[in-house]
């Protein structure tokens, strides 16, 4: 996948992982492994980029004897996240539009 | 490999950049951040070497931080990177010792038209001058025949009579008058020669500049 859009993908994918409920480094990983495997060495630039966009706030809390950080999104992030899947649907009938079946392919087939 | 070992060759790749680079509270943060990842995993179940393990080598993740450091946001502490500017490619480089030779070869030609051109110029300049200077000729000897003709006409009243007086005054009164129109021309043409000198000199400039530039 092209990188930068690979990039702009993650921050949607991390954003939606804290979009219900506040997350923190680990559980973000975790929850976003089924669909998007993300190293802690990607996530942790885009948890910066996103935090100086204003599209999530950081704060520490006790856990267990020591400090964890919890994020928590914006309505910036939140607007991100809107926007994304509008543009998702401008992207999806342009993707139609270029894996439609060739001219005469369907003849040729039938 | 432990998580002290882990955290400690960590901190000390983080502690041996600039702080230029990375500044030592997001130094901190890193540590913090990676620490926490090694806790939760730890608490998930793994056991200690495979948090480890799993996080990566030290060595990688400090290899990650410094390739993802340009998508970094600017932290109040870290000071922008200078960004090399592109060297201008002198005019020394451009200019080739042939054209030089060229000028200098040309100039019994090209010396004697600059020095005709100059002059033109500056004569055109004199002739605007003048035209100008007369104007406000006109527009003072009117102003001040105007203003002798009424004060003398009070005189006249007295001493030649009602005609006389009157032919000077009426005299008068024409001259300033025709005095207040062209002081209102005088002042157009006076600002309309001092634009045109104004071109006239930017354009010479210019076009000194342009050729500078060219050679």
């Amino acid at each position: 996948m092209d990188v930068q859009m690979k990039r702009g993908l993650l921050e949607i994918c991390v954003l939606s992982a804290i979009r219900d409920s506040d997350s923190y480094g680990y559980r973000i990983i975790k929850d976003l492994k089924p669909y998007m495997e993300i190293s802690e060495s990607t996530l942790y630039p885009i948890l910066r980029r996103l935090e100086a966009a204003g599209c999530l706030t950081v704060r520490s809390e006790t856990h267990n004897g020591r400090l964890r950080k919890y994020y928590h999104i914006l309505p910036a992030g939140e607007e991100r996240i809107r926007r994304f899947r509008e543009e998702w649907r401008e992207l999806t009938a342009a993707y139609r539009f270029i894996t439609r079946p060739a001219a005469g392919e369907g003849e040729r087939e039938s | 490999m432990t998580k002290a070992v882990f955290m400690r060759t960590l901190s000390d790749r983080l502690v041996s950049v600039t702080p230029e680079r990375i500044a030592p509270t997001d130094a901190v943060r890193f540590l913090d951040y990676y620490e926490e990842m090694i806790d939760d995993r730890m608490e998930d179940g793994m056991s200690e070497e495979e948090a480890v393990a799993a996080v990566g080598h030290p060595d990688d993740v400090f290899r990650a931080i410094l390739a993802a450091l340009p998508q970094f946001p600017a932290s109040a502490e870290r000071q922008p990177e200078p960004v090399p500017q592109p060297v201008p490619p002198t005019r020394e480089k451009k200019s080739s010792p042939w054209k030089t030779v060229l000028l200098i070869v040309s100039s019994p030609v090209w010396v004697p038209l600059l020095i005709a051109a100059a002059a033109i110029l500056f004569s055109l300049y004199i002739a605007l001058f003048a035209v100008v200077v007369s104007f406000w000729g006109v527009f003072v000897s009117l102003a001040a025949s105007g203003a002798i003709l009424i004060a003398s006409s009070i005189p006249l009243f007295i001493g030649e009579g009602m005609p006389a007086g009157m032919a000077s005054l009426g005299l008068g009164l024409a001259s300033a008058g025709l005095a207040i129109l062209f002081f209102f021309l005088c002042t157009a043409f006076t600002r309309l020669s001092a634009r045109l000198t104004e071109v006239t000199f930017r354009g010479a400039v210019s076009l000194f500049h342009r050729k500078e530039r060219r050679s």
